[in-house]
């Protein structure tokens, strides 16, 4: 469920009007229709802090915040009367804060501070449009207490005033009723677009003549993963190639022409290392016998090979000696060996 | 580039107080007519301040203006450069108006914003004192920055000639994905300092190096370069897994030789693409689409991430081998950061 946030009620009055709202906790100015929850978060960095995390602690079907709200302009082209949405917001308090916080509408282009006073002279509103197109005093703490909850947030802002005006304020409190129509047009306009969700669909997976471990499903996805992004349609044209057709359609086990799947399609992720790795485990596998037992995970990036080795006799011990000794060491090497 | 396009680029232009009557200041500004300078106290109290994200140096890039404090001149990291001569690197820049989808300056400053320093006479001063020891020491520029993408505002290198023409044992190099050679050009070119050119096939080129100028392009100004007797150094860096490898280097490397004196080429740098464990997480949220990610990697042995042991090595000898053939010899060829 969405939770619209507004820091003053004024601003959400056609959304009260329009909405059928029922108070679900006065205490936190908080109150609910049929698809959305709407909070009254109050002014300021503290009261949205304080207000929003009890809200999104108590109801955790929350999945998205939006805010609508009034914001100063720090930038003469920003036209007034129309809805921006906010890209990265930073903070100003006595200086600049470190920390910034960016929203999850990729199209957004406007940034915005918010401040913990308000700001009244130009000198210092000059000062803030170093980072910012927007100035307001709420959607710093907005976006910060959503990336703790690990909520997504959008914010959508109007301007009230420009760079060189002193900010008016009872004159935006006279106009609340035209910005919140504008804010409820923007809302209705919008809330039909979600994004369609990705499409998960794998034709390797679904394959029934296929059984994939858990971990074999993970690595079946993160190929195909990459190997889509060389090739969109990387899937289609594996999935009908003659070599995953004779996989599938041979009489072997499930679990055998999974194995087999895997290993063409690793081939096709890398197909230089693959063949490295077979290669080098072959040959660990050729010398392994019951005294040495070879660990070649990390051969093929640090070039040192690790095993284990125990023995009982001097005569265990000439055999492993011998066993090592048949290590060639520049043969083992091939493309692991340094230009 | 004309100065509304330069006004076009920089959202806002902020000069520190005490260098605003400097020569390079004055320049700078010179060539950014339209720009309304904002005076600050100290760079510091803005630039990387807060944290930028790097994509905004799309539609909200500021420059800043500034003087350079500390060490002006610093060692390289092991690798770093030809072998042998001790090599060093001066910053006279912070980040990059390209936008190279790898780039290291995406996850190793908190802000795209771009900082020109403009107390060269103190970096000379600082290159002079290391050559009391070191003689034959290389100082390289564009660690931190492309050396000559913003030369047609700031002409800095001339400043730097004489010093090298007066000392010419200390190697300079200016290294650079840009074709902006018109203020070099004029210049006497000298055996010491060399243009360097961070060089990819045009096709990976194109997908990964947004806003540089093309191969053919940067091909180009090599050639004037080196028609006119500039020293040149061609950097492969970073060379990027393509199936298609093979052929695109040999075309690349067939377009280079074509248009350059051979004997100018002082050396081919060569390089696999490769990230610190933050600029690969940056390059993963800024490019979450790109196929840079295509190709797996792994943590190597000074955990940096890098394609495999084998894949590097096929990569590196591929490139090396096309040289070869090609009459390179061996001597001119390096690899770095291996």
């Amino acid at each position: 469920m969405k939770l619209l946030c507004f820091a003053h009620r004024n601003e959400a009055k056609t959304f009260f009007d329009r909405l059928k709202l029922s108070p679900l906790d006065t205490s936190l100015n908080l109150f609910k229709s049929k698809n959305e929850f709407i909070l009254i978060s109050g002014e300021g960095i503290q009261s949205t802090t304080e207000l929003l995390s009890i809200v999104l602690s108590k109801y955790e079907n929350i999945s998205e915040i939006i805010n609508y709200g009034i914001a100063g302009s720090l930038d003469k082209s920003l036209k007034e009367n129309s809805i921006f949405s906010i890209r990265t917001v930073y903070q100003y308090f006595d200086d600049f804060s470190f920390k910034s916080h960016t929203s999850h509408d990729k199209q957004a282009t406007i940034d915005l501070i918010s401040v913990h006073k308000r700001i009244y002279s130009p000198e210092d509103k000059l000062k803030l449009s170093i980072y910012a197109h927007l100035l307001d005093m709420e959607t710093w703490a907005l976006a910060s207490v959503a990336k703790r909850f690990k909520k997504k947030w959008k914010s959508y802002k109007t301007v009230s005033d420009s760079l060189d005006e002193a900010t008016k304020c009872q004159q935006i409190a006279n106009e609340a009723k035209f910005y919140s129509d504008l804010f409820w047009n923007h809302f209705i306009n919008t809330k039909e677009q979600s994004p369609l969700s990705e499409s998960s669909r794998n034709l390797i997976l679904e394959n029934s003549s296929l059984y994939f471990t858990h971990t074999q499903a993970h690595q079946i996805r993160k190929y195909c993963k990459s190997l889509i992004l060389r090739d969109p349609s990387f899937l289609e044209s594996f999935t009908s190639s003659k070599k995953y057709k004779s996989i599938v359609e041979s009489e072997k086990s499930r679990k055998e022409k999974s194995k087999e799947v895997l290993n063409l399609l690793a081939t096709d992720y890398d197909p230089i290392t693959f063949k490295e790795l077979q290669r080098t485990q072959k040959v660990f596998k050729s010398l392994k016998n019951q005294y040495l037992n070879f660990d070649h995970s990390e051969y093929i990036e640090k070039n040192s090979i690790k095993f284990k080795g125990q023995f009982k006799s001097s005569n265990d011990l000439r055999n492993i000696i011998r066993t090592l000794e048949k290590i060639n060491i520049d043969e083992l090497k091939g493309k692991s060996k340094d230009v | 580039m004309n100065s509304k396009a330069n006004l076009k680029m920089f959202k806002k232009v902020l000069v520190e107080k005490e260098v605003l009557n400097n020569p390079n200041t004055i320049h700078i500004l010179s060539k950014l007519p339209k720009a309304k300078p904002i005076i600050i106290d100290d760079l510091d109290q803005y630039w990387g301040k807060v944290k930028k994200p790097y994509l905004q140096k799309r539609d909200n890039l500021n420059l800043f203006i500034g003087k350079k404090r500390g060490t002006l001149v610093k060692p390289a990291p092991d690798a770093y450069g030809v072998s042998g001569d001790p090599h060093y690197y001066f910053i006279h820049s912070y980040n990059c108006i390209y936008e190279c989808q790898y780039c290291f300056l995406q996850g190793y400053f908190h802000t795209p914003d771009l900082v020109l320093y403009v107390n060269h006479d103190e970096i000379l001063k600082e290159i002079k004192s290391i050559l009391v020891e070191h003689p034959n020491a290389w100082f390289h520029a564009g660690e931190f920055s492309d050396s000559l993408a913003l030369n047609h505002i700031t002409n800095e290198w001339s400043q730097y000639w004489d010093f090298f023409k007066n000392n010419p044992k200390a190697k300079l190099e200016l290294r650079t994905k840009s074709v902006n050679i018109k203020n070099i050009l004029p210049l006497e070119p000298l055996k010491n300092v060399l243009l360097t050119f961070s060089l990819s096939p045009q096709d990976p080129s194109k997908e990964f190096d947004l806003k540089t100028p093309s191969t053919r392009a940067k091909i180009k100004a090599i050639k004037q370069l080196s028609d006119a007797g500039f020293q040149i150094g061609i950097h492969f860096d970073p060379i990027i897994y393509s199936e298609k490898l093979q052929i695109q280097y040999t075309q690349l490397i067939n377009d280079l030789l074509e248009n350059t004196n051979i004997d100018q080429i002082n050396y081919f740098s060569l390089g696999v693409v490769r990230y610190t464990k933050d600029v690969y997480r940056q390059v993963e949220l800024n490019y979450p689409d790109s196929k840079l990610h295509s190709h797996p990697y792994i943590k190597s042995f000074d955990n940096k991430i890098r394609y495999s042991r084998p894949m590097r090595n096929w990569l590196l000898s591929t490139v090396k081998n096309i040289l070869l053939s090609k009459d390179v010899h061996e001597s001119r060829i390096y690899l770095c950061m291996e």
